[in-house]
């Protein structure tokens, strides 16, 4: 036990030197656009209230009667907050799919050496399931950080009189995508959590079928895609097939829905072992 | 160890970072605002049957508008329900008191408070396929479900409409147990819609719903016919309004009361209700009729004699809840806003300034004001940037 947990970290610790330079750029990406974002958002503002002004003479009551006030949630809502963090989920999306296919398209396959290490090949691959789960989780917490950097920024721009006073929390809050992204509400960021792990171990998996079976894989694997989609959208589907909208109550079918996650997951889990083990040879 | 590096600070950032998150979003977050009743006449344990939701909106407090249920003289936010609760909530009182006490009987049910009429004893409910899967292709066929609160106990029955309809839609369910009158509005046997009043017995089930009276035919206009607001099912009468609309200009239209009646369920016969101005409303508690009359400080209630259809005056209420004198109406029903239940008028609408939800509770009888007062919050320095919009209402008609 001690010894395949150590060398789970050790193979951990190697993904994720090698995640390291995409992760740090990633970061520095987010942090930078942001930074941009903060200064930029609440300047523009402010240079249209104060052009507004002086070319016609108006109040400051009248500036906001046009322009209203501005809020840390203007800023989070502009391209320059959301554009990272669709480049954070698009670059790990990509990452999950490259930390495979970089074994087999190097100068070398690498794979094969992977492959022949003394340990089980399940923990291969857990540490790439973990070092992706790792990588998701420091962009959120840069994500986080850049949000009480950039409070004081904002803030600290825009004047009291055109300010809204809306909290940080309140403005965090108010936007959909940091429900989705923080744990906001710790049952629903769980429920988001267990859906994104079900999801990168059909990936994997997939991954792995097309490994296996070669072209073959590839529609073998667009069947298991297809087939796990459907086992979790199931829920969807009750209603029509049982042709009652009111026969399941909203947490039953949430209940239903994460036990079929779970489902796929564990299929998934032992699909993935079966290949590693069985199929992929050296 | 020193190989591990980038790994442990890595997950030591996310813990930390997680963990300050964690710690600031308890520290910052604000408690929700207390509310209170503040009475200004009367006393506040009349406000027992009122049930109702609002939204909170603080100027300040950005984009979230906590919903806050008053339920039997307490205020308790949806929040503080648990998740799987809250996602199993429904915003109608009625509905979602029924589905916390009976779930089980509740399951495969249309959620439409119009379609259930409660007793002490019993929950009865009338729907059709259609109802609760909308892709269904309308048919006569109707479900009647009875929930015996005591025993648990619950009959099913499937009864077909006398006549077959391509169009239903259940407009009220009154229940006299074992006795059950439900209004309709199918097109059957007609190229319009109409309104029919069928009756089934509980205790003595048939197949087939039996058509008591064509309401339409009764009244004699194919004018849109409205249904009283009645919170308590076991009403004798019914309370109809016909209307009819008026084109004032190419964007906008007026409703024009055309008629005011009554269904007797006992005898099933329309009463049409002659002699009624505008500002008139037509009230119905326990087996009588009122009228009330709006005047400029409120409204004179009269007792109708259904046999002569002589009124009765009663006596003049005043209402300090200015809007709640005009008529509310909306999906198919009016009287949202003042109704009588057990010899008591309730009426709810906004203070003069429209910043605070007003209540008001009045004897019938006596005319005396039973409850006035207002929902306000706990902290009076918030009240000028908080509001309270009330976005459901109800009388619960077992709170006495």
């Amino acid at each position: 036990m001690k010894k395949s947990l150590n060398a789970l970290l050790k193979l951990t610790s190697f993904e994720l030197d090698r995640l390291s330079k995409f992760l740090f750029t990633l970061m520095g990406l987010t942090l930078v656009i942001n930074l941009a974002g903060y200064i930029y958002t609440p300047m523009r503002h402010m240079n249209k209230i104060n052009q507004f002004m002086t070319e016609n003479s108006a109040t400051a009551e009248e500036a906001l009667q046009t322009f209203g006030r501005f809020s840390f949630y203007n800023a989070l809502n502009s391209f320059w907050i959301v554009g990272p963090i669709v480049i954070g989920i698009t670059g790990m999306l990509f990452y999950s799919v490259f930390i495979w296919y970089r074994e087999w398209f190097g100068k070398n396959t690498f794979a094969y050496r992977l492959l022949m290490l003394p340990v089980s090949r399940m923990t291969l691959f857990f540490s790439k399931f973990i070092v992706i789960f790792i990588g998701i989780f420091t962009l959120i917490s840069i994500q986080m950080v850049s949000l009480f950097v950039g409070y004081p920024i904002v803030s600290a721009i825009i004047s009291d009189t055109y300010a809204s006073g809306l909290s940080l929390m309140e403005a965090i809050h108010a936007h959909p995508l940091f429900l989705f992204l923080f744990p906001l509400q710790p049952s629903y960021f769980m429920v988001i959590i267990t859906a994104g792990a079900v999801m990168l171990l059909v990936l994997f998996t997939i991954i792995l079928i097309e490994r296996s079976f070669s072209v073959r894989g590839i529609f073998i694997g667009i069947g298991y895609a297809a087939l796990s989609l459907a086992i979790v959208l199931f829920p969807l589907f009750l209603p029509n097939l049982l042709k009652n909208n009111y026969l399941f109550y909203s947490s039953e079918l949430l209940i239903i829905e994460l036990i079929l996650m779970t489902v796929v997951g564990i299929c998934s889990l032992f699909v993935s072992r079966y290949l590693i083990n069985n199929k992929i040879t050296v | 160890m020193s190989k591990y590096i980038k790994l442990s600070s890595i997950i030591l950032f996310i813990a930390v970072i997680m963990t300050g998150f964690g710690i600031y979003k308890i520290q910052a977050k604000t408690p929700q605002p207390d509310m209170k009743i503040v009475t200004a006449e009367g006393m506040p344990k009349y406000i027992g049957p009122i049930e109702l939701y609002g939204f909170v909106a603080d100027s300040n407090g950005g984009f979230n508008y906590p919903t806050v249920e008053l339920d039997n003289g307490n205020f308790t936010y949806l929040e503080e329900r648990s998740f799987l609760k809250r996602l199993d909530f429904n915003y109608n009182p009625m509905i979602d008191e029924l589905i916390i006490n009976y779930r089980s009987f509740m399951r495969g049910k249309s959620p439409q408070p119009k379609q259930f009429a409660e007793t002490a004893q019993h929950v009865v409910y009338v729907g059709s396929e259609s109802d609760v899967h909308w892709s269904t292709s309308l048919s006569n066929q109707m479900t009647i479900s009875v929930l015996d609160k005591e025993t648990k106990e619950e009959k099913t029955f499937s009864v077909k409409l006398e006549d077959s309809s391509s169009y239903n839609d259940i407009r009220a369910v009154y229940t006299d147990y074992p006795s059950l009158t439900l209004l309709v509005s199918t097109d059957a046997n007609s190229d319009s819609i109409q309104t029919h009043a069928y009756t089934f017995d509980l205790e003595n089930p048939k197949d087939t719903l039996t058509e008591a009276t064509n309401l339409t035919k009764e009244i004699g206009t194919n004018d849109y016919l409205y249904v009283g607001e009645t919170y308590d099912k076991t009403e004798r009468y019914v309370t109809l309004q016909t209307a009819k609309e008026n084109i004032d200009s190419m964007y906008g239209y007026s409703e024009e009361i055309t008629g005011y009646y009554a269904y007797d369920t006992m005898t099933q016969e329309v009463i049409k209700l002659d002699g009624f101005d505008e500002g008139t409303r037509l009230f119905t508690d326990n087996d009588t009729l009122y009228v009330g009359q709006k005047t400029n400080s409120g409204i004179e209630l009269y007792e109708l004699n259904q046999d002569d259809q002589k009124k009765t005056l009663l006596g003049e209420i005043t209402l300090s809840i200015p809007d709640a004198q005009e008529e509310m109406s909306y999906y198919g029903t009016f009287n949202q806003n003042m109704s009588i239940l057990n010899g008591k008028l309730y009426a709810y609408g906004y203070t003069e300034d429209g910043s605070k939800p007003a209540l008001q509770i009045s004897d019938i009888n006596t005319q005396d004001a039973l409850f006035k007062g207002t929902i306000e919050l706990k902290d009076a320095k918030k009240n000028d940037s908080t509001s309270v919009d009330i976005i459901e209402y109800r009388l619960n008609p077992l709170i006495d």
